[in-house]
């Protein structure tokens, strides 16, 4: 499965050099900087997967970074890397916006044209796996994404959200479940 | 295309082509949270440090059962989710409808987060408490307690005014409707903290009810020095201790009630935050799915 460039940066930065890193930065801006970088376009890819908006996915990586930098103190490094602290605080940025646009999206996802699953459009069919995904309540959404969008194995994912193994592997049974009959019922549809 | 795909894998398929095309890192954030930086590091530091270390939450919420959107779930479980100064921790409860963890703080004390899940014996309504405790010497404290009114019912559990004993009330405050509150303090005999008891005497009928509001794992009143009591115009009560050697122990109690419906959508769960936004709790319940 296919890692985006922030797991990678996960997996490989020596932790050594991150745990300094971090000490550096909540003293120097330009320690800090060198983070930002280096997760940056994990995180968005992440975001942007997930919600399927630019600006919507600009607003909420700010929205991480600051929260990042306003919790840099409260951050140990003990054996929880620092881009899976970011993908905790990037996932409850989603999950909050998503309960708050649900209705929305579920509405959306109705009024919304039916998509021949043999299309050839990707976008299209990328943007109907999308409202589909959403319409799933955040707590599954945040397990399917991390697991199989950004390739977290499932003992990442529940360091991620600070919860149990089981539980991930509950919720992405469940998930998928879910996300069948949603896919099912549009293609009946169509 | 191959139509026999499992669909669920060609969804995902489909979004993980999905790449984030706007760079691999934007100047204008960078140089956002440069200034953000350089803001926060003129902030006195005390104002960023105020480490809140006792959060109690009770939520009652109503029945096994209880209305979610297209109709009754069964509660199978609850999931609670903690965030003290940025840490978020979600937890799930035991069996036992128990579970503890520690989350390690600024000041490098941890504070033990214990959350415990209770029926009464008609099992018509569930309690999940959190309570978050930390060890810091210099920390403020905090104690929250939240009540939940969900779906039909939502009743508080109502003591005996015999918990009272002869003890007279630390304060009192009353509505603009007349309602009488009184703040009563009281060390149990087979334990170690405080019990923190509200009687609310009706205006016209004079019935009063006693209510636990909060427990401490600490006396109150073991001390040389009684407690100070102000209630805030937001509700906060705060109980000021002065041990007599210059440290002052703050903690607050915030009692939230829930609108009626509020919370009674599974798909939006019950949730409160300290005004400051340091202490976050989220409690929702997992229908089973399979009844």
């Amino acid at each position: 499965m296919e890692m985006d460039l922030g797991m990678r940066a996960t997996a490989s930065a020596p932790a050594d050099d991150e745990r300094e890193l971090i000490l550096q930065a909540r003293r120097e801006p330009q320690a800090f900087a060198v983070l930002y970088r280096r997760y940056y376009s994990g995180i968005a890819g992440y975001i942007f997967r997930r919600v399927g908006d630019t600006h919507v996915t600009e607003d909420l990586v700010a929205d991480v970074f600051v929260a990042a930098l306003g919790h840099l103190t409260q951050y140990h490094h003990r054996g929880l890397p620092f881009g899976t602290w970011l993908y905790r605080i990037a996932t409850n940025r989603v999950n909050r916006w998503a309960r708050r646009e649900r209705a929305r999206l579920v509405q959306s996802l109705v009024i919304d044209p039916p998509v021949e699953p043999a299309s050839t459009d990707s976008k299209a069919r990328a943007e109907h796996a999308r409202l589909s995904l959403l319409a799933l309540k955040p707590k599954y959404q945040a397990v399917l994404a991390l697991h199989y969008l950004e390739g977290m194995p499932v003992t990442e994912v529940a360091r991620t959200l600070g919860c149990r193994e089981g539980t991930v592997k509950s919720r992405l049974a469940r998930g998928r479940e879910q996300l069948r009959q949603r896919l099912e019922q549009r293609r009946s549809r169509s | 295309m191959n139509d026999s795909r499992d669909p669920v894998d060609s969804a995902f398929d489909a979004l993980r082509s999905q790449r984030w095309a706007a760079g691999n890192h934007n100047l204008e954030l960078e140089d956002q949270l440069m200034q953000e930086f350089n803001n926060r590091r003129t902030t006195p530091r005390f104002a960023r440090s105020r480490t809140l270390l006792i959060a109690l939450g009770v939520v009652t919420l109503g029945g096994v059962a209880f209305a979610a959107s297209g109709g009754v779930a069964q509660l199978k479980n609850w999931f609670v989710t903690v965030e003290i100064n940025g840490e978020v921790s979600q937890v799930q409860l035991d069996e036992n409808g128990e579970n503890t963890f520690t989350v390690d703080n600024a000041d490098g004390s941890t504070a033990t987060v214990h959350i415990q899940k209770s029926s009464d014996m008609d099992n018509d309504h569930t309690s999940v408490r959190v309570s978050v405790v930390g060890d810091g010497e210099h920390a403020e404290d905090e104690e929250v307690r939240i009540t939940g009114k969900r779906a039909l019912q939502w009743m508080p559990e109502i003591l005996s005014e015999d918990v009272l004993g002869d003890a007279e009330p630390f304060d009192s405050w009353m509505d603009e409707d007349g309602t009488l509150h009184e703040l009563f303090i009281i060390d149990p005999e087979d334990g170690a903290g405080s019990n923190l008891y509200i009687a609310t005497t009706d205006p016209v009928s004079e019935e009063t009810a006693v209510t636990l509001a909060a427990q401490t794992p600490m006396s109150l009143l073991a001390g040389d020095v009684e407690p100070e009591i102000e209630l805030g115009d937001d509700g906060t009560l705060t109980i000021r201790l002065d041990d007599g050697l210059g440290r002052i122990r703050e903690m607050k109690l915030m009692i939230r009630h829930a609108q009626p419906g509020e919370g009674a959508d599974l798909d939006d769960p019950f949730h409160f935050e300290t005004p400051d936004g340091n202490i976050k709790v989220v409690i929702e319940g997992e229908e089973d799915e399979e009844m």
